[in-house]
């Protein structure tokens, strides 16, 4: 699916944890399903300012980038197995397990 | 004084007064005819009814002191409505969405607006109360550490200190359906607006499948009045 105002964010502001700004009730982006799309319902981020319709506009490419990052981080860890699993081809054979995450990395590159 | 009413038919009087009924008013201490009230002769109990009342068949009740009649709906669980999405419903990342579910399988009074933009419910004038709402989403996609939240929003806001809301983390796995049941009770007053609303945060947009029983809003009046 394609970029939407979350991605635009997060292309604008590289150095701030959205998830965490949401969870903190700092940011809260919302659809009414009114016709008018998504919009910053509320923007309370220490050191930011709240993003305008011409900042976020001027960043679709880049959020179109965040997005494809996103996906790509989530098949990588589809693919990378648990923490425990990793663990114990670490202790089996290391190289072996170094190999296959490169492999890993490497079908799925970041943009 | 003992006898607070007494029908006028026990005077002798003729029919057109038969509904009326001479009450002794304390605060004036005087008689006074009120209105429209039962044949008192016809109150035998005689009757079962065998059938569950109509919502407009009336009971009895003592309003201090005063006999009054009373419409059974004010005391079922009603208005009473659940809704349901019939085609996907797309939320997307990070964003708190409003839950306008389209499709009503029952609306006992007309409470749930359904069109596809409003999806919520209004208090209707008599109805205010003690009301329970819940709500039930599946939502794919969503990995380990990642969450759904539900919230319940009255007249626009989501209620105080996420009251109403619920999270859903899963410990492991990677693009799993997310289940989150939501039920709440709360008082609300007469034109008061109900609204539910979901926010995912999968790093992708995520459709919600059009299944009543997956993704649905159900609610009905508990009690009303004074408590």
């Amino acid at each position: 699916m394609a970029a939407t105002l979350s991605h635009k964010i997060q292309a604008l502001y590289t150095d701030i944890d959205l998830n965490a700004e949401i969870n903190k009730g700092n940011v809260v982006i919302q659809n009414d399903m009114d016709g008018n799309g998504e919009y910053i319902k509320t923007w309370n981020v220490s050191g930011k300012s709240k993003p305008t319709t011409s900042q976020l506009n001027g960043v679709a490419s880049d959020a179109e980038k965040v997005l494809t990052n996103i996906k790509v981080g989530k098949t990588r860890k589809a693919s990378y197995g648990s923490w425990q699993d990793q663990l114990d081809e670490i202790y089996k054979d290391i190289d072996a397990w170094k190999t296959r995450i490169k492999k890993v990395k490497d079908d799925n590159p970041k943009s | 004084m003992a006898i607070s009413t007494i029908n006028l038919k026990s005077f002798g009087l003729a029919d057109p007064n038969a509904d009326k009924m001479l009450m002794w008013d304390d605060s004036e201490s005087a008689f006074a005819i009120t209105g429209t009230g039962f044949d008192v002769a016809s109150i035998t109990g005689a009757t079962a009814l065998a059938v569950p009342p109509d919502g407009d068949d009336e009971i009895n009740i003592s309003d201090g002191g005063t006999l009054k009649r009373l419409d059974v709906k004010l005391m079922q669980n009603r208005p009473l409505f659940f809704a349901y999405h019939d085609t996907t419903l797309t939320l997307a990342n990070s964003t708190t969405t409003k839950l306008a579910f389209n499709t009503e399988v029952i609306d006992t009074d007309g409470v749930y607006d359904h069109s596809s933009t409003i999806g919520r419910i209004t208090i209707p004038s008599g109805m205010d109360g003690i009301w329970l709402f819940g709500t039930k989403v599946a939502c794919p996609g969503i990995d380990a550490n990642e969450l759904i939240r539900t919230e319940l929003h009255i007249n626009g806001d989501n209620t105080t200190n996420y009251y109403g809301t619920a999270y859903n983390f899963i410990p492991s796995g990677t693009n799993q359906t997310q289940t989150q049941n939501t039920v709440i009770v709360v008082e609300c007053d007469a034109s008061d607006y109900v609204e539910w609303y979901l926010m995912q945060n999968s790093g992708d947009s995520q459709d919600l499948a059009s299944k009543k029983g997956n993704n649905c809003v159900y609610g009905w009046r508990i009690a009303g009045g004074e408590q």
